[in-house]
């Protein structure tokens, strides 16, 4: 039967007086029938291959009834009609793999709660992690470690809640109450924190304080009226104290990647490609690929595993090296935590130790900012 | 050849071109090295054998496969019988 299907197969229909004979001559010229049947009034129809058409022909020559061909199967005839309807396939394939790009495609990016600057801020951080308007995304993000990582680099954003919703992604933020705003204006300014008084702006007011003057927080810095609260800015040296702890079996990627790749189709999963596995220690990264038709998520997806072999940086480092890059890191800490307009004018190593194999530095930052509130 | 075969201690049937007739059940019948199908309808088909002539009655008769050295029929059989042909 297979064979039959992959030559392709004609049924033929024969009538006449002589029916019941032909498919016998036709076996003697070595011609394979499938599916002889006779029915009444001399009719007898089968199946024969393609390639023996040409004898079925000569055959029919010499037989006195009627030879026709009734249906074709088999591969050949269906690639034929495939062909014929080759345009309608290429453009309906076509339209599905444009709706499942679109449907991947962020059309919109809805920030709720947050007012124009905050909102700048979170659309930024939003692109920075692939998230903006017309970008593609296949792969599903873990929008949950998303919105964590949000709260931590947005500064004054206290929850973030990020939805997908068809092709818009909807944000929640909430954002943290200024404390000025809460409260009623008060009259006089007052120091948020305690510090060394570097430069004095009075807007309106009294100062209070002196260049110079060690201020601690809670202390009144501009004095003003009930009409006519004070206003202004006092920049201070604040002091801020970081620790940091640096492991000292650093590790890197060394560069070789190999990934596996699996194939779901509902609930099975098949495996298109496995990775041999290092013998390294290895760190590995998940993709999961899904497709949707709209909003509906088309069974079929592809997961990808990446594992990179992790090498241990050879290059021991000096002493100096090791305290630079943990001021660093403290620095890059502290700025995320500082308002925009301060500034580090020093920093301090005041202890370091080795505890565990893990380097413990404690440093000391200098800070310009403005201390002065309501 | 026959006796060739004899001779090699082989079955009779798998020598050559022998004819062969297997029965399965009351559906199917397998003709192995039919020489010509004769004539067929849905009543009665009749093959010719090497030195004989086989006839198949039944109803709803159908050939499955007629291929050159093999012969499978399906229906409701009701008699297969085999005569040694007149004229050779």
């Amino acid at each position: 039967m297979s064979d039959f299907f992959f030559t392709g197969a004609v049924t033929v229909l024969i009538k006449g007086e002589e029916a019941p004979l032909f498919p016998g001559r036709l076996h003697q010229r070595g011609v394979t029938l499938k599916n002889l049947r006779y029915s009444r009034d001399n009719e007898v129809r089968f199946c024969i291959s393609v390639r023996d058409v040409g004898k079925l022909r000569q055959e029919a020559r010499l037989f006195s009834g009627k030879v026709q061909f009734e249906d074709r199967t088999g591969f050949p005839f269906i690639k034929k009609r495939l062909a014929r309807y080759a345009p309608f396939f290429l453009t309906s394939i076509c339209f599905f793999i444009a709706m499942i790009l679109l449907s991947a495609m962020i059309i919109r990016i809805d920030i709720q709660g947050a007012d124009a600057e905050l909102e700048g801020d979170v659309r930024l951080f939003l692109r920075k992690e692939g998230i903006r308007e017309g970008a593609v995304r296949l792969n599903e993000l873990d929008l949950e470690k998303i919105s964590r990582r949000a709260v931590q680099e947005i500064p004054g954003v206290v929850r973030v809640s990020i939805e997908k919703k068809g092709v818009a992604y909807v944000v929640d933020v909430s954002a943290e109450k200024k404390k000025g705003n809460t409260k009623k204006e008060g009259t006089h300014l007052k120091a948020s924190k305690s510090g060394v008084v570097y430069d004095l702006f009075v807007e309106r007011g009294i100062a209070a304080v002196r260049r110079g003057d060690f201020i601690k927080a809670g202390e009144r810095l501009v004095t003003g009226t009930k009409k006519k609260p004070a206003s202004g800015t006092v920049t201070a040296e604040t002091w801020y104290k970081a620790t940091v702890t640096i492991g000292s079996s650093l590790k890197t990627r060394n560069g070789e990647e190999r990934k596996s790749i699996f194939f779901s189709l509902g609930e099975k999963e098949y495996s298109l490609w496995t990775a041999s596995p290092f013998s390294k220690p290895v760190q590995s990264e998940e993709n999961r690929y899904s497709f949707h038709f709209f909003s509906y998520r088309l069974p079929v997806s592809v997961r990808t595993e990446t594992y990179y072999p992790l090498k241990p940086v050879t290059a021991i480092e000096s002493k100096a090296e090791q305290e630079k890059k943990a001021v660093q890191a403290a620095r890059g800490a502290l700025m995320a935590r500082l308002p925009k307009k301060a500034v580090i004018i020093g920093e301090n190593v005041l202890q370091k130790r080795v505890e565990n194999g893990k380097v413990k530095v404690i440093i000391h930052f200098q800070v310009l900012e403005n201390i002065a509130i309501n | 050849m026959k006796w060739m075969g004899k001779m090699a201690g082989l079955p009779e049937d798998a020598v050559g071109r022998i004819p062969r007739v297997v029965v399965i059940g009351k559906g199917k019948v397998v003709v192995y090295n039919a020489e010509k199908l004769e004539q067929f309808t849905s009543q009665s088909v009749r093959i010719q054998l090497l030195d004989a002539v086989l006839e198949i009655k039944g109803k709803k008769l159908e050939v499955i496969e007629l291929m050159p050295a093999e012969l499978v029929i399906e229906g409701a059989i009701t008699t297969v019988f085999m005569k040694e042909k007149k004229s050779v």
